[in-house]
C-alpha cells in the first residue's frame, strides 16, 4: 500500500469507506476524553498497538495507563492503532490506505515508536498483520533508520522468543516507568544528526533495566531442536534481562480520565485496578507468578481515583479489578464506601475475581446490592488431591458451602471454571470434576429449585513459561477431547450447560507460550499463507499452520507435549521475572509429591526469589505509615 | 410531580456512527458526566429514566433529534443545556431544552414525521433533458413518484430478502433548493406505519427510476419532526 499524509487518509476514510463498514464507530475516533496533541515543538510520536480489533484493545486497563503516561509527557503524544475487521481490511486494500491512527489519521510507518501490546501468544499472526497493513518491513534487521522503532511489552513478553525477529526491543515487566525513558533516549538520538545508527539506538535501549533487544543475541540449536547456548554479540549485552517492578502503586500513574467509547465495548466500565500480584501461587497460572509481589494501591487513593474517573467520564459502573479481588488488605471497608458513595447514583461496584469461601459472595451481595446475576467461581479440578498438586487450596466442602450460602442470598446462576489435562491428572480427577458438579446441581435444585441454572466452563491446561508447570508436555489431543467428551456426556441436564474450547487452539497457544525462535519463520510461513485473528475460532485454521510447520521443517509436539529436563536450556532463560528457576523446579517436584504450599502473605515468606523487593516494599509502607502517623499527630 | 424536560440535540459528526442503543449509553454517560439529577428507575438494574425519539439510521446527520429526560427535582432549562453542552462528545449538541408536563411527554403521540433533507448531485442531468429544466423535470419524476400507489422495492432483512412497500411510508416529497447542481430535497417520512424505513431505501428507489444514471445522493440530513396533526 502507498503512503498517505493524515489528510489523505481522513478524506478516503470519510468519503468512501465509513459508510460501507461494520461498526463504523471503530475507525472515526474522537470520543470523549481522547488526548489529540498539536503544538510546535517536535514529539516523538509514539503509536499504542494493539493487535486487535477496537473493542477489545479499549478493554486493557494497561493500554489506557499508557496512553494517560504518554500524552502526560512533554515531548511526546501516543495515539492508537487497532486492527480492522476484514470488511474494513478490504476496504482499505481497494481505496490504497494503510494502517492509521484514531486520533489524526497518521498512517503507522509515520510514528517514530510504536509499541505493541501482547495479551496473549494467539495474537502474534496479528502483530505481523499491522506492521504488512502499516506498509513497515516485518523483519527488524531489514528496518533502517527511517523506519519507526517497534517494541513489544505485555505477558507475553515474558517469552519474546518466537517474535525475536520482528521486533526490535521488548520490555518486560511494569511500563509505567521505562516507557518515559525510552521516549527520552530516543529524542535524544532522533537530535544527532543525519548519520545516526539504529544500532547504537538499540544499544542505548539495551542499557535500561527491563529492555531485551533481541538481536543481540544469537541462538545455538543441538541436533535434537533443544538449545545448546545463547551467544551475545556485544559483550555489554545482558546476561539476564530483570524485568521492571513499579515498587509504589501509588506513585504510578493511573488514568483518571479515560476515553469513553462511542460505541459498546468488551469492558465497558472504569477497570480500577486494586493491587497488582498475587502470591496465591496457584502452579498453572502465570500472571501469578510474572505480577509477583503483590503491591496495593491504598484505599485512600483508590476512592480517590474512583471519584475522578466517574466524574470525569460518566461511567455507571466500577469494576475492581487485580488478580484475586477479595485478597485487597481492606477489600470490606473499600466496597463499603464506594457503594455508599454512589449507590444512590445507581453506579454500580463489581467484582471480577471471586475466591471461593462465603466473605468473597458477601462482598458480592454487598456490591451488587440490586443485581442479582450469576457468579463465577473457579475451582479449577475435582479433587483434593489435585487442589493439593496445583496449589489451588480449595477444598470441596468450600465450594458446596460458598455455592449454598450464595443461592440462599438469592442468586440463581452459578458458573464454574475447570481445567483439563493438569499435569499428575487421573480419570478419577475427571470423575471428581462429575462429582462436583452433579453436587452443586443438587444443591441448586434443592436451595432455588427449577430455576437454578448452571453453567460449565472446561479448558484445556496450556502450560506457560515461568510457572511450575513449564517443563512439562501439554496432554495429548486425543485425551483430552476423550475428557472433554466424558465430562459432557455424563453431566448432561437441564440445568446445565457447558462450553469447552477448540483443543487445536490450545496446542497453538501451547506452542507459541513456549517457543523459540525458530518459531519466527512458521509465524511468517502461517501469515504469508492467510492465518491471522488465530483467537476467533471463525478465522483459525488449523491445517495451514500444520502446513507452515513442515514448510519449517519443525515439529509441533516438539514444543507442545514434550517434557523438558531441568538442566535443559529454556528459550526465556535469559528472561528474569524475579521469580527463580529454582523455587520453580521445587514447586513442580512438590505437585509431583501433591504438596500444598500456603499464601506468603497468611503464613512465612516461601523464598520465591522477590525477597529483597518485597523488604523493600514493606520497608516504604512503614516509612509511608511513619510519615502518616506523624502528620495525625 | 414529575419534572420533565424535553432535550432537542443534533448529532452530527462522528456520532453518525454511533448506533441508536450505543447513543443511549452515551447520552446517558454525558449527563452524568454533567451531574443532571436524573431519576432512576426501579427493579434489579437502575437506569435513568430517559425516553429517546425515533432511531437515526447509521451514517445519516441530524440538525434536531428529542429526547425526554425524567430529573428528581427542579432545574433551569438553560442551567441544562449549559452545564451538558459543556461536557459532550465531538458531534454532539443539545440545542434547546424544555419543561414538559406529564400528559405531552409521550413521544411516540406528538412525533409523527420524520423530515429529511436531501442533497441530489444531477451532474449531467441537463443533458438527457432537452426540452425541459433539469428543475422541472426532477419535479415531473417527484410527481410521478409520488402518483403510484405501490413502490415495491426488496430489503434486506435479518430474515433474508423481503419486499416491503415504501409508498405508505411516504408523506411528500417536494423540492426546497436548488444551488449549482445540487438540488436539495425534502422527504416527509410517516414514522408510524409499521415500524422504521431507511430514508435512503427511498431516495435510492426514486433515483433507481429516473431516466438517468447521473444522479447521486451528495448528502443526507434530518431536519427534525413534524407533529401530528
Amino acid at each position: 500500500m502507498s503512503n498517505k499524509t493524515s489528510k489523505e487518509i481522513e478524506t478516503i476514510l470519510f468519503k468512501e469507506i465509513i459508510e460501507n463498514v461494520e461498526k463504523p464507530g471503530r475507525y472515526t475516533g474522537k470520543e470523549y476524553n481522547e488526548i489529540t496533541k498539536t503544538g510546535n515543538v517536535e514529539m516523538i510520536k509514539f503509536a499504542l498497538a494493539f493487535p486487535d480489533l477496537y473493542e477489545i484493545g479499549m478493554s486493557y486497563p494497561g493500554y489506557k495507563i499508557l496512553y494517560d503516561i504518554i500524552n502526560s509527557k512533554e515531548n511526546a503524544l501516543a495515539e492508537r492503532v487497532f486492527l480492522p475487521y476484514r470488511d474494513m481490511e478490504d476496504l482499505m486494500f481497494k481505496k490504497d490506505i494503510p494502517l492509521f491512527s484514531l486520533e489524526t489519521y497518521r498512517s503507522l510507518s509515520e510514528f517514530d515508536i510504536v509499541g505493541f501490546s501482547l495479551q496473549h501468544e494467539l495474537c502474534f499472526t496479528n502483530v505481523l498483520h499491522m506492521l504488512k497493513l502499516g506498509n513497515i518491513e516485518l523483519h527488524s534487521a531489514k528496518r533502517n533508520e527511517k523506519a519507526p522503532i517497534i517494541i513489544a511489552g505485555g505477558p507475553s513478553a515474558f517469552n519474546p522468543e518466537p517474535l525475536a525477529d520482528f521486533i526490535d526491543l521488548f520490555v518486560i515487566g511494569d511500563g509505567e516507568d521505562i516507557v518515559k525513558e525510552i521516549i527520552d533516549i530516543y529524542k535524544t538520538w532522533s537530535n544527532e544528526g543525519e548519520n545516526r545508527k539504529k544500532d547504537n539506538l538499540l544499544e542505548r535501549f539495551d542499557r535500561l533495566p527491563g529492555v531485551y533487544v533481541p538481536s543481540f543475541y544469537k541462538v545455538i540449536y543441538c541436533h535434537d531442536g533443544k538449545i545448546k547456548s545463547f551467544q551475545k554479540k556485544r559483550k555489554e549485552a545482558k546476561n539476564k534481562v530483570e524485568k521492571c517492578i513499579k515498587l509504589d502503586l501509588d506513585n504510578a500513574n493511573f488514568p483518571v480520565a479515560p476515553i469513553v467509547p462511542n460505541i459498546g465495548i468488551v469492558h465497558d466500565r472504569i477497570t480500577m485496578e486494586i493491587f497488582r500480584g498475587c502470591t496465591r501461587g496457584c502452579r498453572f497460572c502465570q500472571a501469578g507468578m510474572i505480577y509477583r509481589p503483590v503491591r496495593e494501591r491504598s484505599k485512600q487513593k483508590l476512592l480517590e481515583i474512583a471519584d475522578k474517573s466517574l466524574a470525569n467520564t460518566g461511567y455507571e459502573e466500577i469494576s475492581l479489578s487485580s488478580l484475586s479481588s477479595s485478597d485487597y488488605s481492606e477489600i470490606d471497608s473499600l466496597i463499603e464506601k464506594l457503594v455508599n458513595k454512589y449507590c444512590e447514583q445507581g453506579v454500580g461496584v463489581s467484582l471480577p475475581s471471586l475466591r471461593i469461601d462465603s466473605f468473597s459472595v458477601q462482598l458480592a451481595r454487598q456490591s451488587q446490592r440490586v443485581r442479582k446475576t450469576g457468579l463465577t467461581f473457579a475451582p479449577e479440578v475435582g479433587t483434593s488431591r489435585m487442589s493439593k498438586a496445583v496449589n489451588k487450596n480449595v477444598t470441596e466442602n468450600d465450594l458446596y458451602q460458598t455455592v449454598q450460602y450464595a443461592l440462599q442470598e438469592g442468586w440463581r446462576r452459578v458458573k464454574l471454571y475447570f481445567m483439563i489435562g493438569l499435569p499428575t491428572e487421573k480419570w478419577e480427577d475427571i470423575e471428581g470434576i462429575i462429582g462436583m458438579i452433579k453436587k452443586v446441581e443438587s444443591i441448586g435444585k434443592r436451595v432455588v429449585g427449577k430455576k437454578f441454572s448452571l453453567n460449565i466452563s472446561l479448558n484445556a491446561f496450556v502450560p506457560k513459561t515461568h510457572t511450575p508447570f513449564q517443563w512439562i508436555g501439554q496432554e495429548d489431543e486425543k485425551l483430552l477431547l476423550e475428557k472433554y467428551n466424558y465430562i459432557a456426556k455424563r453431566i448432561r441436564s437441564r440445568n446445565i450447560s457447558y462450553s469447552y474450547p477448540d483443543t487445536k487452539l490450545s496446542i497453538l497457544e501451547a506452542v507459541f507460550a513456549r517457543g523459540d525462535r525458530r518459531l519466527c519463520q512458521v509465524l511468517e510461513e502461517a501469515y504469508k499463507m492467510g492465518c491471522k485473528f488465530d483467537s476467533w475460532r471463525e478465522y483459525f485454521d488449523y491445517n495451514v499452520w500444520e502446513e507452515a510447520f513442515r514448510k519449517c521443517n519443525l515439529d509441533i509436539s516438539f514444543y507442545a507435549n514434550r517434557e523438558r529436563k531441568k538442566e535443559e536450556i529454556l528459550p526465556w532463560d535469559l528472561i528474569d521475572c524475579g521469580v527463580s528457576k529454582e523455587f520453580l523446579w521445587l514447586e513442580w517436584q512438590r505437585a509431583l509429591q501433591g504438596i500444598s504450599i500456603d499464601d506468603c502473605r497468611l503464613t512465612k515468606c516461601n523464598n520465591c526469589g522477590l525477597q529483597d523487593i518485597c523488604k523493600k516494599i514493606s520497608e516504604m509502607k512503614n516509612r509511608n505509615q511513619g510519615k502518616i502517623a506523624k502528620q495525625l499527630i | 410531580m414529575p419534572y420533565i424536560y424535553r432535550i432537542k440535540y443534533s448529532k452530527d459528526g462522528p456520532l453518525k456512527y454511533v448506533s441508536h442503543l450505543d447513543l443511549n449509553t452515551l447520552f446517558c454517560r454525558t449527563l452524568r458526566r454533567a451531574q443532571i439529577p436524573v431519576e432512576l428507575t426501579q427493579g434489579f438494574n437502575p437506569r435513568f429514566k430517559v425516553s429517546f425519539g425515533p432511531a437515526l439510521p447509521l451514517g445519516i446527520a441530524s440538525r434536531e433529534e428529542v429526547l425526554d429526560i425524567n430529573l428528581t427535582r427542579e432545574m433551569n432549562s438553560e442551567q441544562i443545556k449549559d452545564r451538558i453542552n459543556g461536557l459532550v462528545p465531538k458531534g454532539l449538541k443539545i440545542q434547546q431544552v424544555k419543561g414538559i408536563s406529564e400528559k405531552d411527554a409521550n413521544l411516540s403521540n406528538v412525533l409523527r414525521y420524520a423530515i429529511y433533507l436531501v442533497g441530489l448531485n444531477l451532474r449531467g442531468y441537463e443533458q438527457c433533458t432537452i426540452s425541459e429544466n433539469a428543475k422541472e423535470c426532477l419535479k415531473r419524476n417527484i410527481d410521478n413518484f409520488l402518483k403510484q400507489e405501490n413502490i415495491m422495492v426488496e430489503k434486506n432483512t435479518k430474515k433474508g430478502l423481503r419486499e416491503v412497500n415504501l409508498r405508505p411510508y411516504i408523506k411528500n416529497l417536494e423540492i426546497v433548493s436548488v444551488q449549482d447542481d445540487i438540488f436539495t430535497i425534502k422527504l416527509t417520512v410517516d414514522i408510524q406505519y409499521r415500524g422504521s424505513i431507511n430514508p435512503i431505501l427511498i431516495i435510492n428507489e426514486f433515483i433507481k427510476r429516473l431516466d438517468t444514471k447521473d444522479i447521486c445522493i451528495d448528502n443526507i440530513t434530518r431536519r427534525g419532526f413534524d407533529t401530528n396533526k
